[in-house]
Order: C-alpha cells, then sequence, then structure tokens
C-alpha cells in the first residue's frame, strides 16, 4: 500500500513531537498499521509505503485497514491519495497519479472520504484535489487494484508512473508513446533492445514479476531527558546543575545531526505532584547549552519554587542550524543579529512573548486602531545590511528615507494631506475628558480645562474630522484639534460629535 | 618663538602657580589666571577622560544641527547617556529626543523602546507619529516590562548589547545608582540612551554625559508677526544643563517646521516685531 500527500508543501502534521522530520513522524502513526513502513523519498511530493500482506484478519479486509489508516491522518489535517496494489511500483504509481484513472474504470476500485470526493473529476496532468473537506480535516481517496489485474490498472497512467529515467522519456513520447497500456502493448524483447533495460526492470517491478524492497522507517528520534532527583531538591545551584545536564543531554545528538533548538519545552514536578511548565522559544536556532540555560533560569527566577522530585526537558521543535561565514574584514560596531537574537530571546523569556513586540502601521483612520504589535520580532531587517548602509552617510538618502517612512504613514492612516511632522501625537493616551470653552458653537477651543489647571489657547488647527468604525461595536464621530497653549505645550483633543463632550486624545511631546 | 610643549600634568604659565605682583595682581588678575587654571583643567580632565572612552565612541550628531553648536566636538558620542528634560508633558522633548535617535540608527541599527506595560498616565509612545519623525518601524522594537525592576534590567541588558543603535525610555523615578548603572551599560554597549526625564530632576547630579532641558516656546508672545502665527511651526528652547568635557549653560531657541527642518530663532526677531506692531 501507497499512501502518498499531494498537499504535503503546503501542510505539517499537528504533532506535539519532535517535527525534525516530519514525514518520519506521519511514518510513525502509520506504525500502528502495518509493522514495515517506508518513506519515499527524492520525488516531491514524498509518499509512504506500508506493508499490509497479511493484516487483513487484524482489521476486516484490506479496504478496512486503508479506511482506518487514512481517517486517522484525515484527522491530523493530511490530504492523502492511496492505493494498494501487489507492488510497491504500482502502488505508488496508483497512488500519485490516479487522477489518470477513467471514471467508473472497472479494473480497479475509488473510494473516497466524501460524496464531494467521489464526483470530483480533475483535468489530467494536475493534482486538482481539494484540500480539505471541513474544518481542519483532511480528504482522502483510495484505489484498490484486484490481486493480479495490475497490468490493467496501471494500463491508462502515464509513463511517469512507471519511474523511467528522465532522459527516456522524451525518446518514448516523440514515438507516441503516452501511457502504460501502449508501452505493455509492444513486444518485450523489442523494447530491452532499444530502450535498455531499465526500462524492463520497471515494467516488471511495477507488474510484481521482480521483486522491490521495502526500506523500513525506524522510530522518530525524541530528544528528551527526565530526571528523577533521589531527594527532593530546592537548591538553586542543585536545580542549575540538574537542567546543565539535561540539556546537555538534550542538545549533543542534536547538533550532530546539524540542527539547533527552536523551542524547549522544561517540566518541573514538585512533591506535592503541582507541575512547572517553562517554554523557551528561541528566534534563531541554537545548541548552546548556556545560553539555553540561561533563559529557562530567567523563567525560574519568577516562580516560587518548592521541593522538586523531578525534571523534564523535552525538545518541542527543531530547525536547521544557520552557518554564516565571517568576513575577512571586520564590519565594526554595526547590529550583530546573533547578539539581537539573544538579546530577545532574554528580554522574552523574563518579560514573556507579548514583552517584546514589533510595530506596524495598520490601515485604519482611527487613531486607536492605527497600529499593531506582533510578538513576533522579525530580525531578518538586520540580516545582511551591514554592507547596504557602508560608507559616509548621504544626507539627501536620509531626507527622502524620513519622507518615505512619513508618506506610509499617512498612507496608513488614509490620509492624502501634506507630509507633516505633526499629524499625529508622540503619545497616545486614553481619551481623557476635558472642558472647553469656544467663542461660538461648534468653533475652534479658546480655552482649555484639564486636571484643574486652566489653559488658555493660543492657537489650533483643525478640525480633522474622524468618522468611521460603523461595522465593528466602537463606531467612532469625531472632530480633531490640535491645539498650543499660550505656554507652549501641544495637546490633541476631540469633540465628539454625538453629544460635543470633549477629550484630550494624546500630546505632541 | 617656539612655545615649550607643556608636559601631561604641569600647570601652565599663569595658572595658579603664578605669583601676584604688586597691585597688578586686581581682581581681574586673579579672574582671568582663574579662568586659565579651569580650562586647563578641563582639557586634562577631557584627556583623561579621553583614555578611558571605549575605542568605538565615535562622534556622531544630535540630529539637530543648531544644538550640535553648542556641544564639544559637535555632537555626542557613542555610548552615552542623554538625558532630556521636559518641563511638562507636550513641550517637545520626545520629538528632540526622536531626531537624536533616528541620528543614531541610521546605519540600520535597530531602536529599542522601553516602556511601562499597560496604559501610563501621560499615554505611551504612538507608533504611527514614530514613524512620521522618520523613525522605521520594521526596525523598532517594543518592549514592555511590568514594573520598574523590569524595566530597569531590560534597559540594561539592552544597553549592554553591541549593535544597538538608541534606547529610548520615559524614566520616571529612577534613582541615582540605577543611572549609573545604565551610564555603565552604555559605554559597554557603545549605543545610545535617551532618557527623557521631568525637569523636575534638574537638581539632581547627572550621570550621563548630556542633560539638556527643552521647555516650549509661545508664538503669542509678540515674537511671531500675525502670519507666522498660523504656520505649522512650534518654537522651543533647548537649554544645556550639563555636558561632559564642555561648560553647560548655553541655549538656544529652536524653531520646527512639519517638514522637519529646523532654525535659530533669533532673539531679536521678537523685539522687532514687536517694535513694528507698536509703530503700527
Amino acid at each position: 500500500m501507497c499512501v502518498w500527500f499531494p498537499h504535503w508543501r503546503g501542510e505539517q502534521p499537528r504533532t506535539s513531537g519532535d517535527v525534525l522530520d516530519p514525514l518520519a513522524v506521519v511514518a510513525g502513526w502509520c506504525g500502528s498499521f502495518s509493522p514495515l513502513v517506508g518513506l519515499v523519498r527524492g520525488i516531491p511530493p514524498e509518499a509512504l509505503l506500508l506493508d499490509i500482506t497479511g493484516l487483513e484478519p487484524l482489521f476486516g479486509s484490506e479496504e478496512g485497514l486503508a479506511r482506518q489508516l487514512l481517517h486517522s491522518l484525515g484527522r491530523r489535517g493530511l490530504t492523502t491519495c492511496a492505493a494498494i496494489a501487489d507492488a510497491p511500483a504500482a502502488a505508488w504509481a496508483l497512488a500519485r497519479w490516479q487522477m489518470w484513472l477513467p471514471p467508473g474504470s472497472a479494473c480497479c476500485r475509488v473510494l473516497s472520504s466524501g460524496e464531494a470526493m467521489a464526483s470530483f473529476q480533475a483535468p489530467r496532468g494536475s493534482h486538482g484535489f481539494p484540500a480539505t473537506l471541513g474544518a481542519g480535516e483532511g480528504a482522502w481517496r483510495l484505489v484498490v487494484a484486484p490481486p493480479g489485474r495490475a497490468a490493467d490498472a496501471l494500463a491508462p497512467l502515464p509513463l511517469e508512473a512507471l519511474r523511467l529515467p528522465s532522459e527516456l522519456l522524451p525518446t518514448l513520447r516523440e514515438l507516441g508513446l503516452v501511457q502504460v497500456g501502449e508501452l505493455l502493448a509492444l513486444e518485450r524483447a523489442a523494447l530491452g533492445a532499444r530502450f535498455g533495460q531499465v526500462l524492463l526492470a520497471r515494467l516488471d517491478q511495477a507488474l510484481g514479476q521482480a521483486g522491490e524492497v521495502i526500506v523500513p522507517c525506524g522510530p522518530p528520534p525524541r530528544f528528551e531527558s527526565r530526571l528523577a532527583f533521589e531527594t527532593p531538591i530546592q537548591q538553586a545551584d542543585l536545580l542549575r546543575m540538574a537542567l546543565a545536564r539535561q540539556l546537555t543531554e538534550v542538545v549533543e545528538p542534536l547538533a550532530a545531526r546539524g540542527q539547533g533548538v527552536v523551542e524547549l519545552e522544561c517540566r518541573l514536578r514538585g512533591e506535592r505532584q503541582e507541575e512547572h511548565r517553562l517554554c523557551v522559544r528561541l528566534f534563531r536556532p541554537s545548541v548552546e547549552v548556556a545560553h539555553l540555560l540561561e533563559l529557562v533560569l530567567l523563567q525560574l527566577e519568577r516562580l516560587s519554587l518548592c521541593p522538586l522530585v523531578s525534571s523534564e526537558v523535552r525538545l518541542v521543535c527543531g530547525r536547521p542550524l544557520e552557518y554564516r561565514q565571517h568576513s575577512l574584514f571586520d564590519d565594526g560596531p554595526r547590529c550583530q543579529p546573533n547578539l539581537l537574537a539573544r538579546l530577545l530571546e532574554r528580554l522574552a523569556s523574563r518579560l514573556g512573548l507579548q514583552g517584546v513586540v514589533q510595530l506596524s502601521l495598520v490601515p485604519d483612520a482611527q487613531p486607536e486602531s492605527a497600529w499593531h504589535a506582533e510578538a513576533a520580532v522579525d530580525i531578518s531587517p538586520w540580516w545582511g545590511q551591514q554592507r547596504q548602509h557602508k560608507g559616509s552617510r548621504p544626507r539627501r538618502a536620509k531626507k527622502s528615507a524620513a519622507f518615505g517612512a512619513l508618506c506610509s504613514a499617512e498612507q496608513a492612516v488614509g490620509r492624502t494631506r501634506t507630509a507633516s511632522l505633526f499629524l499625529r501625537p508622540l503619545r497616545l493616551q486614553q481619551p481623557a475628558p476635558v472642558q472647553v470653552v469656544s467663542l461660538v458653537p461648534d468653533g475652534p477651543p479658546r480655552m482649555l480645562r484639564y486636571q484643574g489647571r486652566e489653559y488658555r489657547l493660543a492657537r489650533t488647527w483643525g478640525p480633522e474630522r474622524i468618522e468611521t468604525g460603523w461595522w465593528r461595536e466602537g463606531r467612532i464621530r469625531r472632530d480633531y484639534f490640535r491645539v498650543e497653549s499660550a505656554c507652549g505645550r501641544w495637546f490633541w483633543i476631540f469633540r465628539r460629535l454625538e453629544d460635543g463632550h470633549w477629550f484630550l486624545h494624546g500630546t505632541f511631546d | 618663538m617656539n612655545q615649550q610643549p607643556v608636559p601631561v600634568g604641569s600647570l601652565p604659565a599663569g595658572g595658579v602657580g603664578r605669583p601676584l605682583q604688586g597691585d597688578a595682581a586686581s581682581d581681574i588678575g586673579v579672574e582671568l589666571g582663574a579662568r586659565q587654571t579651569v580650562a586647563w583643567l578641563r582639557e586634562q580632565l577631557h584627556r583623561f577622560e579621553a583614555a578611558r572612552r571605549p575605542a568605538c565612541s565615535e562622534r556622531m550628531s544630535t540630529g539637530w544641527e543648531p544644538l550640535d553648536r553648542l556641544l564639544p566636538a559637535g555632537g555626542v558620542t557613542r555610548g552615552s547617556l542623554v538625558e532630556w528634560l521636559s518641563a511638562a508633558p507636550g513641550c517637545g522633548a520626545g520629538t528632540l529626543a526622536l531626531g537624536m535617535a533616528r541620528q543614531a540608527c541610521w546605519e540600520g541599527r535597530p531602536l529599542v523602546v522601553v516602556e511601562r506595560r499597560g496604559e501610563p498616565r501621560q499615554g505611551g509612545w504612538y507608533p504611527p507619529a514614530l514613524c512620521g519623525q522618520g523613525i522605521l518601524l520594521e526596525q523598532t522594537i517594543l518592549v514592555r516590562a511590568g514594573d520598574r525592576g523590569e524595566e530597569l534590567w531590560a534597559l540594561e541588558q539592552v544597553l549592554r548589547t553591541e549593535g544597538v543603535g538608541a534606547v529610548l525610555c520615559w524614566a520616571e523615578g529612577f534613582g541615582q545608582r540605577a543611572l549609573r548603572r545604565l551610564q555603565l551599560a552604555t559605554e559597554v554597549g557603545g549605543g545610545l540612551c535617551l532618557l527623557l526625564r521631568p525637569a523636575s530632576v534638574r537638581t539632581e547630579p547627572c550621570w550621563g554625559r548630556l542633560r539638556l532641558l527643552v521647555e516650549p516656546l509661545s508664538m503669542s508672545d509678540g515674537s511671531a508677526s500675525a502670519a507666522e502665527m498660523w504656520v505649522n511651526v512650534r518654537r522651543l528652547r533647548v537649554r544645556v544643563m550639563h555636558v561632559h568635557g564642555g561648560a553647560g549653560g548655553q541655549q538656544v531657541d529652536l524653531e520646527i517646521d512639519e517638514t522637519g527642518s529646523v532654525r535659530v530663532v533669533s532673539p531679536l526677531a521678537g523685539r522687532a516685531a514687536s517694535h513694528k506692531r507698536r509703530r503700527a
């Protein structure tokens, strides 16, 4: 049996464990259905081969086994195309190229996860597979070739289904051979003489006349370390030593595979069975135990620990290590992404992920909604910018950059006015009620009373009407004024149009 | 005639070691001698400081040209703590500090803004305004600390990191020891620490290399004509309260327009304008 994942690149298995090799993780899941599971690599997208010989009594039938397996993968969000055939090569060909099978084919049966799938017909040569059936559930389709009828089942498939060498395919096409059936109709001896033994070997493998070995895939490695203390410990030094040892045990085999830690989980269990869970997330993969230990200890500082009886360190996510060649000449004290990444990791460990954020503008006219804070900081802007800014500073370039930023800010807030340094206040606060005196009704403010102090307003700019948010709960209708007091302080105030009340919204510091 | 080089550590001729001669040792003479001595001592201190300063201490502009002219060597050194004292919210100190931050981060260095979590009483930094001041948000990191302890810890961590362009923080309630730690951390990292503080701390000792007081100036005091009154400009007075290696006390009146260009307000402009109005 072969299981092929048409959308493999777009979806990842929802796993709580190691994701160093996602396909190996999926192979591990399939281990409960077959004693021999192998990977098919090199031809993206990837597939799994399962030996299901003699397993019918356990699942009722081969179809029953396949249904359970595919449904299980579908629940994990994986879309699959599967096939059952006499030989691994035929199963792979039917799984991968099953869209070429004519509808209602008598030589094999097609089962799918739903009616929509059964009636779905895709154009030839495309995967043409809906990504999922429902919310988060992967669809599946199964082709079953009856025993001894592999040749009939393979006949409508293209020649690519035989895994022929790429240099042989154009020659066969020039001769007018497109489908496997057309090739099978030719004399075998002539095929060998004209196209070589490779073609015959592939044909034999597909028809089950030549053996093919499924290389078993072992269980994915787990990078974890458990330590049970002989007596409950509370001393920081002892805990530090224990964690350092555990981190080394996790990191060393990982580093040997060229991988680094991106996410790590540490569980500490107290003598009253209470559990403290610490999660360390890194911006770049790392295998430095001292750095990882520092991040764990920064989180430990915030906990009040009682005596601990056990500790567990587990890798949650790893990525290939990034190597960067040092330049011959010193780049000077410019930003070093390594140092910056470590700084951000330290800050995030102590302050939490929401404590280190990156800002971006949102095209929303409402001042409170005109920006967004993202917890995941992208350090890529600092990667490779070293040389870009080398040399003396061009003065005009600086001005244009500043102006560009200004324009983008204006676009973000939906304005088309002239760029202005004083468009928005530097500090924005929750609207605070103020009392305002105007000479004429609905006119510009002349006097402002705030926190018990009166400010005579010497200059005012406005109104700037902002009326937005009708599609959400907080609809606003405001007239904003920028005002300068007689002593030179600048405020940003607005009048709420619904009731005419005035509020202070920010200061131009 | 060539002057003999004065060895470092020896007093110049006419300094405190010069004996007074009869009536010529008048008040003027004493004052001149004292001034020379102070200048000499300042130069010596400057040399010692220069030797102690880290190698990466390159000079950089404050981002405001008239302000550079008030400072020794025309700017500030990297690895400096700069205090901006604001007379009150809405005085414009943040605008000037951001100009300096923009200057420190022009090479693509990150700007780190540290503030307390939650909505502070005076409000937090408003990102669209930062963008309007020429700060690139993709190179800006906002650090939200829970309390003052975390804020100080985060500041120190950031300042000790080499390659950070500038750190910006509304520093309220920081003690002398904390400020000293921040100055030392800044020297290690080589960035620029910009602390915005209330003007009420002006009498406290300054641990940074530069302390500037920003006061707003009103356009309605008769110094501006009626036409100028409604132009999009604001006037600020910047007073150098303390500067390392130089003398404090200088001040300059700046006029910043909406495009960010700055000019010095002549002290005579106001008088001339008011005189014209009186004649009219």
